[in-house]
């Protein structure tokens, strides 16, 4: 076990490793000075000039990456070209909102596209199969953004269930997460909490749409190979109920890699959040960092290439821990 | 004479539907008595493991049961649910499979597993199932018992594993074990060891085997009776040693001349008698 | 030859359909997409304007069709550079063997660790927002992914006696890479290349409706739905059919994808 995580650990520091050299390699290739474009075309050339003396460009390139890697194992990502900021603050501020919406999103895909694939699994040929087969094309070929906007066009315009954008209306409560929803909860605030979620539902359904359809499919083709297997027909030669040979044998062996697929996901849900916080005016990380793109602050979309890669990979050596604690044999071996 | 523990009057499995239909297995019919080993010999896709897997339903999705006359213990089988058939797995109608590596599942404990199925037919305590399966084991000549059902199935043998599947069919007294080709897959000096504790655990108990395979010299040491098919058909059955000596048909004959003899001289099967 | 399935036969339907539309586009469009009417601006649906206009006056409905072109070109170019330099990186990778193929595969393992959406958001941030640097990010992007696929798929192949003792008899690499290795993986290309199209047009148009892509005033689908967004209220007409025109092309080449490659597959029976 410590030999597993010892590599896992090993293989996270070169890839984020990597990460760093790219996103350097980026700015110092970038056409343009290097110096006027992390000050932004904004700044003035007596600015422009500071940054240079500061960041030391005139160093060699070595040096000037060591220094670099040096900063961001500090968690220094630079200032904002717009605000002045740190980056990392920027991004830390905004980040509650995305994960709010990525962790609906995923629950709501989890819950609809697990049972879904299990189903279809369970009933080949009849109706649950075609369903889950239904779903996770819809899923695939419907662009979040634009079911997004027909969810706002039925949901705002038509019924006024839900509210088309933001997070609130009113005043939101304080925050102790950054989690609305929860920060409602916590103070006891229903009213707080109803409006909150209100606003967080449309956006993560559209965000988990694309998911949804990829669990339902993975899982129905897990399942099926699961259900295949020698052993559960052995199982049920014991007496074993179907229940009993879904529960005890065909979950436990068909959804442990779901595992590993739920931390891939974060990869897509980040793209989905970019576009579906646009829709939807959700001030998150996902929304800011396209803002910055078209502002020009390469600080800030470095320091989030270089954040999400981390967190990416972070997720992934987890989900890789629990699959292993599910299978013996990944550990044993 | 005894009733038959298990009567076979008719059985047909087929696959496909409309034009595509083909039968592979029927009409067949036999019985097997209470403490008699019944053995079912035939090549690859003669139907033997066709007619296991129809006797305990567990065919696959795709098979399509033509007929169905079976009495268990006196009871028609067709006339109960599908549910009910199943309840008459494990407890009445035991099962060693082939392939004991892909038996059990790779992520649970050996004795989770069968403790589970124990679970399903005895009503008592926990710890009492597992001392009444350690028990036997042990009856079964597997050292630490303790130890094999504690781990995970690729720590194990086959041997061992096909033990665990055998004392677990004793500890649920199933009066009837289907065993399709159970030593196959194991070693030469295992096999013997094995099929001795098969025979053990059926004798000492007045059981009924039902055993498959495709070696005439295991069958013709280890079996009372033997059914001989081909292409889904039963073309002779017997005792063991009448079948085996003396037999009737051209088909059996063949399959007894081919086998390999110390004694006599070989007499090599001709190429157009298997067509 | 196994008999194609239903789903894939509704596949090839649909996608040659949206090809053909947008093939067919000044034909079945004779409108200007990009000629404004500013007397007109948001108009409902009518005789003149099938799908109305948008905020410019501009023909919805021939925005749409001539949409079609921009958006399936590039949907085609990056499953085409994706899966074209896949293949040639995995089959050369197969083929080389020995620490040649370990580096680069741990190569790719490492960039595959790595969410590509930042990558591209980065890049798109230093090069500049445009259609044909979409195009190429997104299709460099995609190669590793298909690079480990051909590359398992070539392994086999690069295996086989005839292979090997092509080597011995002195032909070259490139010589056995593209007489022996590359045109067996036809089969796989193709499957991979339609549904590499799917999420190649997804990716392309939620990444054009942020504006990283196609920049106005340009007709392709993903802009459409972002210039039409704000007046999705009153003037659905705007974003909903261009979001539907992608559902629908989408839909088309995954069912292709899925079905060459269940019917390409030796080993699945007829059902």
């Amino acid at each position: 076990m410590a030999g597993f995580l010892l590599r896992r650990l090993g293989f996270m520091a070169v890839v984020l490793v990597c990460v760093t050299l790219i996103t350097f390699l980026l700015i110092e290739l970038a056409p343009g000075d290097t110096a006027r474009l992390l000050a932004g075309p904004q700044a003035s050339e007596a600015a422009v000039a500071q940054i240079r003396e500061e960041m030391g460009l005139d160093a060699p390139l070595a040096a000037r990456y060591a220094g670099y890697l040096a900063d961001i194992v500090r968690l220094d990502f630079g200032t904002s070209v717009v605000t002045g900021r740190p980056v990392l603050t920027e991004i830390a501020e905004r980040a509650p909102a995305t994960f709010e919406l990525m962790i609906l999103a995923s629950l709501i895909a989890l819950g609809i596209g697990v049972p879904l694939g299990v189903a279809g699994a369970m009933h080949r040929g009849r109706a649950p199969e075609a369903a889950a087969r239904a779903v996770s094309i819809i899923g695939a070929s419907a662009p979040g953004f634009w079911v997004g906007l027909l969810l706002i066009l039925l949901f705002y315009r038509t019924l006024d269930w839900f509210p088309a954008s933001g997070r609130f209306t009113g005043t939101p409560p304080d925050a102790i997460t950054g989690f609305l929803t929860i920060d409602a909860l916590l103070r006891g605030d229903w009213t707080g909490f109803r409006i909150a979620f209100a606003h967080l539902l449309l956006p993560a359904l559209s965000l988990a749409l694309l998911e949804l359809g990829v669990y339902a499919r993975l899982v129905k083709n897990q399942m099926l190979g699961v259900l295949g297997q020698d052993y559960i027909r052995v199982a049920r030669a014991g007496g074993l109920n179907e229940g009993e040979v879904l529960r005890h044998h065909a979950l436990r062996n068909g959804l442990a890699p779901i595992v590993t697929i739920v931390a891939a996901s974060l990869a897509t849900m980040l793209y989905g959040s970019v576009s579906v916080e646009t829709v939807f005016g959700w001030p998150g990380a996902g929304r800011f960092v396209v803002q910055s793109i078209f502002k020009l602050d390469l600080p800030v979309v470095m320091g989030f290439a270089v954040l999400t890669a981390a967190a990416y990979v972070i997720a992934n050596a987890l989900a890789d821990l629990v699959y292993a604690g599910l299978d013996p044999r990944v550990r044993l071996e | 004479m005894t009733t038959p523990r298990l009567d076979v009057r008719d059985i047909r499995v087929g696959y496909g539907t409309g034009p595509d239909r083909h039968d592979v297995l029927g009409p067949v019919a036999f019985g097997v008595d209470p403490g008699e080993i019944v053995g079912v010999i035939g090549e690859s896709g003669s139907g033997k493991s066709t007619l296991a897997f129809a006797l305990m339903d567990l065919l696959p999705p795709a098979a399509r049961i033509g007929a169905f006359d079976v009495r268990f213990e006196g009871r028609q089988l067709r006339d109960l649910s599908r549910r009910e058939r199943r309840a008459l797995l494990g407890g009445q109608i035991a099962f060693i499979p082939q392939e004991p590596m892909t038996a059990l599942n790779p992520t649970l404990k050996a004795g989770s597993q069968a403790d589970r199925v124990l679970k399903r037919h005895l009503a008592v305590p926990s710890a009492t199932r597992r001392r009444r399966l350690e028990d036997a084991l042990e009856r079964l000549h597997v050292r630490e018992p303790r130890r094999v059902l504690d781990s995970y199935p690729f720590e194990l043998s086959g041997g061992q594993i096909q033990r665990i599947l055998i004392a677990q069919a004793i500890v649920l007294d199933a009066p009837l074990i289907i065993a399709d080709e159970p030593t196959t897959a194991l070693d030469v000096t295992v096999q013997a060891d094995v099929l001795a504790d098969l025979k053990q655990a059926t004798l000492s108990a007045g059981r009924s085997l039902f055993f498959v395979s495709h070696s005439v010299g295991v069958v013709a040491n280890f079996c009372d009776r033997v059914l001989v098919m081909k292409d889904g058909q039963i073309v002779e059955q017997g005792p063991t040693r009448a079948v085996i000596d003396r037999p009737q048909h051209a088909y059996t004959q063949r399959l007894i001349g081919a086998l390999p003899s110390l004694s006599q001289p070989r007499t090599r099967l001709p190429v157009e008698a298997w067509t | 030859m196994k008999p194609m399935s239903l789903s894939l036969k509704a596949g090839l339907v649909i996608s040659a359909v949206m090809f053909a539309i947008a093939a067919l586009a000044p034909v079945i469009a004779p409108a200007d997409p990009y000629q404004t009417h500013p007397a007109e601006i948001l108009a409902a649906p009518s005789g003149a304007h099938w799908l109305g206009t948008d905020q410019l006056g501009r023909d919805v409905f021939s925005r749409v069709v001539h949409g079609a072109r921009t958006s399936l070109l590039v949907a085609f170019f990056v499953a085409l550079i994706g899966v074209g330099l896949g293949a040639v990186l995995g089959a050369s990778s197969a083929l080389a063997g020995g620490w040649i193929d370990t580096a680069a595969m741990r190569t790719v393992d490492i960039f595959l660790s790595i969410p590509s959406l930042v990558i591209a958001l980065a890049l798109a941030a230093v090069l500049g927002p445009n259609l044909v640097n979409l195009t190429l990010i997104l299709g460099f992007l995609g190669a590793p992914f298909m690079a480990r696929v051909f590359r398992s798929e070539a392994l086999t192949l690069a295996q086989q006696n005839h292979v090997r003792a092509s080597a011995l008899l002195g032909a070259g690499f490139g010589f056995r890479l593209t007489r022996h290795i590359l045109p067996n993986l036809g089969p796989l290309f193709a499957t991979l290349v339609s549904t590499s199209m799917s999420s190649a047009l997804m990716v392309a148009s939620a990444l054009s409706f942020i504006g990283l892509g196609a920049q106005p005033p340009t007709a392709e689908w993903g802009a459409l739905i972002y210039e039409g967004r704000n007046t999705i209220m009153y003037e659905w007409w705007c974003a909903i059919p261009a979001g539907l025109a992608i559902a629908l092309s989408a839909t088309g080449f995954i069912l292709v994808g899925d079905g060459l490659r269940d019917w390409l597959d030796p080993r699945s029976s007829q059902a």
